[in-house]
């Protein structure tokens, strides 16, 4: 069973991961975390509208961009969702794939919020 | 340093940039493989940064293209970063001939190691193609000079071959040899002039190839003057059947020293043989024209000189009587001849007069001369003698005639003798004045000499 962002009991950031990659630099995490509020909600739009459209290949790269995304920010719970519907887009399975849009929605709202209140930055 | 990223994620691409730049590294960034290939070339970047999956056109085929470049100067270093890590991945990866591979996520430090292998390598394919350039360069000019050379030895071939051919092809007999006489070239037409073939000569001498007959003392002469430096031209050389023009020059190396010679040899056999044929024809030309001169002079019937041959001896003893040398003139008629045709036929009267001929020739001096004046009269011309001393020898001959044996009735002859000076010192008078002498010896009873002077005393 998909563990819930409610249920998941995880932090939406790996912190320890974040300041390696900025070195510290809460500034220019702050620039990272206000640039991933902006291009998020067009890709999972995007696989949103694929997936309708049964265009599993663009869902399977809009995917997998999303889970990069998260990963360069250190956003793990977020990720696996993402890798989840990338790799069943590239299997050709649909079974369950709307489920998996929401959990990501789900995620990206408890991970929005979390940004906000921890660098101040929200989406535009 | 310059680094391409190639980065569709904009997180993902900042975060790199970043990295990258505090590095030390001038950054270009694109968001998928067609303007990471577009900006690689427009900017010459040959160190990439490229994330697999992409919109447009992935990592992979990015690498591919930028393997595919025509400038195959420029060497780019791909390095993949993603977060495919499969065996498989890696596999596909490095057919694509990506040069490293990093998994997402990365390690900072881990990242900056691969960059310095990554500068290393393109350093040292810098290096590499400056060298390759030079040696590229090098070569070149190798091959050009070994061009030159080529075409240099192919000219001074074909120089040599065309000479070589142009001897071999010569219309007349040539042939080479060194200065013992060793034949080392005998050309096509020496082959046929000769009928010897040019394997045939080869290390033998050219007076043991062309033989004694041919090559004799003078001819060895010959080649051994040319050995010393000279030359000659148009010598007529021949084995008794065949005759040439040899011509020879020497041959000098290139310090100048005789080291053989060259000979061209024309059959003039034809023309020879043809000039030898007119020679002949001329000869045989002259004798008939002495024969048909004979024929001119001579009567056909008896065999002695005829009228035409007395008028020109007798015109001859003319002139050197004039200077002093007498002689006298006896005209003989055969008595009763046409008696002789009457009875016994014409060949009767012939062989009479045939055998009067023979008479009369057979019985004169040496310095004498009969002719068949006409009909059955014959002209004597005694040399240096006076009309006495001529009626004497004509009574011996007159004694002879009537000698001559025959099955028909006795022949006789009337002899008339008149001499030069005494008688007349004109031809044509002398004859007369020996007819008259003649007429006077047949009314006289005939069978009898009569001379011119005797004639003038009875009168």
């Amino acid at each position: 069973m998909n563990q819930t962002p409610m249920n998941d009991g995880r932090c939406p950031i790996d912190h320890e991961h974040l300041t390696d990659m900025s070195a510290g630099d809460t500034e220019f995490e702050a620039e990272l975390m206000q640039e991933f509020l902006r291009v998020t909600p067009p890709l999972i739009e995007q696989v949103e509208t694929a997936l309708a459209a049964g265009d599993l290949p663009t869902v399977e790269r809009a995917a997998h961009t999303l889970k990069g995304s998260c990963r360069s920010l250190g956003a793990r719970p977020m990720s696996d969702p993402c890798e989840k519907l990338e790799k069943m887009a590239r299997a050709g399975e649909t079974t369950g794939a709307n489920e998996l849009v929401q959990d990501v929605h789900a995620y990206f709202d408890v991970l929005a919020e979390y940004i906000t209140k921890t660098w101040g930055v929200r989406a535009a | 340093m310059r680094v391409l990223i190639a980065e569709d994620e904009p997180t993902a691409a900042r975060l790199l940039t970043r990295e990258l730049e505090s590095q030390g590294y001038q950054v270009f960034v694109a968001a998928n493989g067609r303007d990471a290939l577009e900006l690689a070339q427009k900017e010459n970047l040959s160190l990439v940064l490229t994330d697999w999956i992409m919109p447009e056109m992935d990592g992979l085929e990015l690498c591919r293209a930028l393997r595919e470049h025509p400038d195959r100067s420029r060497y780019h270093y791909v390095i993949m970063i993603s977060s495919r890590s499969t065996p498989k991945d890696r596999e596909n990866a490095m057919e694509a001939r990506i040069d490293d591979f990093l998994v997402k996520p990365y390690d900072q430090g881990e990242l900056r190691a691969r960059l310095g292998v990554a500068r290393r390598v393109l350093e040292m394919q810098d290096r590499l193609h400056k060298q390759n350039e030079a040696l590229v360069r090098s070569q070149e000019e190798l091959l050009q000079a070994n061009l030159h050379l080529t075409e240099a030895t192919e000219i001074a071939e074909y120089a040599r071959n065309r000479s070589l051919q142009l001897f071999e092809e010569l219309p007349v007999a040539g042939f080479t040899y060194d200065t013992s006489g060793s034949v080392f070239e005998w050309n096509r037409r020496a082959e046929t002039v000769f009928g010897i073939n040019a394997h045939e000569v080869m290390g033998r001498t050219v007076w043991d190839v062309l033989g004694s007959k041919l090559v004799g003392k003078r001819e060895k002469g010959q080649i051994h003057h040319v050995f010393e430096g000279g030359s000659f031209e148009d010598s007529p050389w021949s084995d008794g059947t065949h005759f040439f023009l040899v011509s020879s020059h020497c041959i000098r190396n290139r310090d100048g020293v005789v080291v053989g010679a060259v000979s061209t040899a024309v059959d003039v056999t034809q023309q020879r043989r043809a000039e030898l044929l007119i020679e002949r024809q001329k000869q045989d030309l002259v004798e008939l024209n002495g024969r048909l001169q004979a024929l001119a002079v001579t009567d056909g019937l008896t065999g002695i000189p005829n009228h035409r041959a007395f008028q020109e001896r007798l015109q001859k003893l003319t002139e050197q009587a004039n200077v002093g040398l007498g002689f006298s003139l006896a005209m003989v008629d055969v008595d009763h001849f046409k008696h002789f045709n009457d009875t016994y036929g014409h060949q009767a009267g012939d062989e009479v007069l045939r055998k009067t001929a023979e008479c009369l020739i057979g019985n004169l001096r040496g310095s004498d001369f009969v002719a068949r004046y006409g009909g059955e009269e014959f002209a004597i011309l005694f040399r240096g003698i006076g009309e006495e001393s001529a009626a004497q020898l004509c009574d011996r001959l007159r004694a002879r005639i009537e000698a001559i044996e025959t099955p028909y009735s006795k022949i006789t002859a009337s002899f008339g003798v008149a001499a030069w000076g005494s008688a007349s010192t004109d031809a044509e008078d002398l004859i007369v004045a020996a007819d008259q002498a003649l007429y006077c010896a047949k009314r006289g009873g005939r069978n009898r000499v009569c001379s011119h002077s005797e004639l003038e005393k009875a009168a």
